[in-house]
């Protein structure tokens, strides 16, 4: 099973990277990143906090777009073609193909925002700072910001936001038009990113004493159903605090966990699905 | 099939005819580029808002808490940005020389909302506020923000401390430090002897000790231990001073008179429930020296000596007094005086004859505004001279010499004073050496 999984990841990765619109996102993160530089020489005092927010910003965002653009179309792609018909002619589950799918766009996220994530920390590392003129060899081009953990914590929990997003975009993927899972995909991205909000809204509904129970019920259903992105977020704790929560693993466990569920469900929904 | 196998490589016609329409294409697009170029200029001539010099109108920011979801958690950049904007809007008053900060501290306000853990905004963004709009009552607010938000960071209380000492507010500048010395790590090393000084300076003499002592027993620092030693110094001598006049008022209660010396009232014994005066004072030392004991003996051991190389003399009223202290608060007295000096003499081509002239030519300079704030504060709100440190006549036994200036009494100089050895606390890297030291003696 994990062959041809790994065969139809491939395949996808192979496809993927073929894709154009890819080169145009690395293209601009990397334009973003660079971009920080100017922002950070003109915040005052301050240019390494400018130059992580951007960073992180730009590998975050590359991720997710790369998701939905490319995710979104991933299946409807292979149906449309009729390219499916030949993959699952073979012997090859309708579930295997979905995390197939899934697992090569992982793959090509990975290497991009992998790519663009080093060319942060080399830039951040060593172009980012003030050269300091006394510095000779290689301690003059290292005089950017310090590669904390917290730092690569960041990094490491926005691949695994995006795998989160992923994961809904191909479930949308396989069940209708590429235009209606970028809509939808982006719709719960958003929702997610903003889902803690929730709470906080229900407690200002209550204290206003407009909290009917049916309005905060399904206020509930909808915290409960949207990714909590935010918690995958540990912006704050590289830019600001230096230091990490004490839950990142039961927040891992969480990512994994939502993921398999929304490609459990795309599985279903593609198992029922009539070419 | 040869039509099909001809169509990739087209005729030159076709070519020629690809190249038109996109030039024609080329051209819409510039033609509608520059149709839209002067619509800034446009506006600007019709907008009264826009050319009425008033960039402030036209600023439109919405409340952090919105920009927040506007984000979609992306809220750090969006708090880059509106600190940049921050940098940018006072570039633009400063060189427009307008001195409407209107929007300024709802920029930081925005900025804070947007990422509240960013400390910058807060200290700098006080700093802005009370500089240049002069609004400290904002300052503060934008300031206490940041403590409630960043219960780690010294930075934030420490601004909060400037501006307060900045402002001539002592007392709260002190409650300030005093929370970043107790609670927060990474601070300035001078926040110590920042503290021990202003307690020094309410006349909180034991505090003061207590404080400059703390901070020598924490910090091997040489340059910093100078600094720390030479408060020291002058604390320790303020404090042996209230001790010493409160001992020789007990000593006037047994002997119906106050002691001659310092050495006549070191020398009174215990008598019923009253200790000796030495051990008195070797008590009260060990607390104001966090418990050193044995510091404490060597500092009244040294008695009637004082910090200073110099020595504790008794006046007739009983009081007494350090004369190492009473020769550095003059020598810092009359380098202000002597700046003043040079002025009249320049101004009037001779010395001032007496103290009565110079204090006339100040009073003119001040009513003329050109005294500094500091130079106010010293002179007074009736322009004297301060009391002389060494009592009431000491200012008519003073003479100016031949260059028109106040002359140092005879002594030894400042730099002799300031080097004189005396029991400090040890650094951490002394008291482990002092205990390997030990443990090898056993």
């Amino acid at each position: 099973m994990i062959g041809r999984v790994w065969a139809v990841a491939l395949n996808t990765f192979r496809e993927a990277v073929r894709d154009r619109i890819l080169y145009l996102l690395l293209v601009v993160g990397i334009g973003a990143v660079a971009f920080s530089k100017f922002l950070g020489e003109i915040s005052v005092g301050d240019h390494l906090h400018v130059i992580v927010n951007t960073g992180l910003t730009a590998v975050s965002l590359l991720g997710v777009m790369i998701s939905v653009f490319v995710g979104t179309g991933l299946i409807y792609k292979e149906i449309d073609k009729r390219t499916v018909y030949t993959i699952l002619s073979k012997p090859v589950r309708r579930g295997e193909f979905i995390f197939g799918k899934y697992l090569g766009l992982l793959l090509t996220i990975a290497v991009c925002t992998g790519l663009l994530s080093i060319g942060f920390l080399v830039y951040y590392r060593a172009v980012a700072g003030v050269a300091d003129d006394r510095a000779t060899g290689l301690l003059y081009w290292m005089h950017g910001g310090r590669i904390t953990v917290p730092l690569l914590a960041a990094l490491v929990f926005i691949f695994v936001e995006i795998c989160v997003v992923t994961a809904v975009a191909v479930m949308f993927s396989s069940a209708s038009t590429p235009i209606l899972s970028a809509v939808l995909t982006s719709i719960i991205f958003t929702a997610g990113r903003m889902s803690t909000w929730i709470p906080e809204y229900i407690r200002e509904l209550a204290r206003r004493g407009e909290s009917g129970e049916v309005k905060s019920f399904f206020l509930q259903i909808l915290y409960y159903i949207t990714p909590n992105l935010s918690i995958m977020d540990l912006r704050d704790e590289a830019v600001n605090i230096g230091a990490l929560p004490g839950d990142l693993a039961w927040r891992l466990l969480y990512a994994v966990s939502y993921s398999v569920v929304v490609l459990l469900v795309a599985t279903l929904v593609f198992r029922r699905r009539r070419f | 099939m040869p039509a099909t196998a001809s169509a990739p490589a087209q005729s030159p016609a076709a070519l020629s005819c690809r190249r038109r329409r996109g030039l024609g294409t080329f051209f819409i697009l510039a033609a509608m580029a520059a149709a839209f170029l002067p619509v800034p200029f446009v506006c600007n001539m019709h907008d009264p808002r826009r050319v009425a010099g008033k960039p402030d109108d036209i600023l439109y920011l919405p409340r952090g808490e919105t920009l927040k979801y506007m984000t979609v958690g992306y809220n750090g950049v969006a708090a880059d940005i509106t600190w940049i904007r921050g940098v940018l809007y006072v570039g633009r008053k400063l060189s427009h020389r307008d001195t409407n900060y209107e929007w300024l501290e709802k920029l930081y306000q925005v900025t804070t909302d947007l990422d509240p853990h960013w400390t910058r905004p807060y200290h700098t963004g006080a700093i802005l506020l009370s500089a240049l709009p002069q609004d400290d009552q904002r300052a503060l607010s934008l300031l206490s923000k940041g403590l409630r938000n960043n219960g780690w960071s010294y930075e934030i209380p420490y601004a909060a401390a400037q501006l307060h000492l900045s402002r001539g507010r002592n007392r709260e500048a002190l409650k300030y430090l005093r929370l970043v010395r107790a609670t927060m790590e990474g601070y300035p090393v001078v926040v110590g002897n920042i503290i021990a000084q202003l307690e020094k300076e309410g006349q909180d003499y034991e505090r003061a000790t207590r404080t400059a002592a703390g901070e020598l027993q924490r910090k091997d620092d040489r340059v910093v231990r100078a600094i720390l030693t030479s408060t020291y110094r002058e604390t320790i001598a303020r404090l042996l001073e209230v001790e010493l006049t409160a001992a020789n008022r007990h000593y006037a209660r047994f002997r119906g008179r106050p002691a001659g010396s310092v050495h006549d009232l070191l020398s009174l014994p215990a008598r019923g429930k009253s200790r000796a005066v030495r051990d008195g004072l070797i008590q009260n030392f060990t607390w104001a020296l966090n418990g050193d004991r044995q510091l404490a003996s060597e500092v009244i051991a040294r008695l009637p000596g004082d910090p200073f190389g110099m020595e504790f003399y008794v006046r007739p009223d009983g009081t007494v007094h350090s004369r190492g202290i009473e020769r550095v608060e003059l020598f810092r007295i009359l380098k202000t005086v002597n700046h003043f000096m040079k002025q009249f003499r320049k101004a009037r081509g001779r010395p001032a004859r007496n103290q009565q002239e110079l204090e006339e030519f100040v009073r003119v300079l001040t009513r003329a505004g050109k005294l500094r704030e500091g130079a106010r504060k010293f002179w007074g709100p009736e322009v004297r001279l301060p009391p002389h440190p060494c009592g009431p006549k000491g200012w008519s036994l003073m003479r100016v010499g031949r260059d028109g200036l106040f002359a140092m009494p005879p002594g030894p100089d400042m730099e002799k004073i300031f080097r004189s050895s005396y029991p400090v606390p040890p650094g951490p890297r002394e008291r482990k050496r002092r205990a390997r030291a030990l443990s090898r003696d056993k």
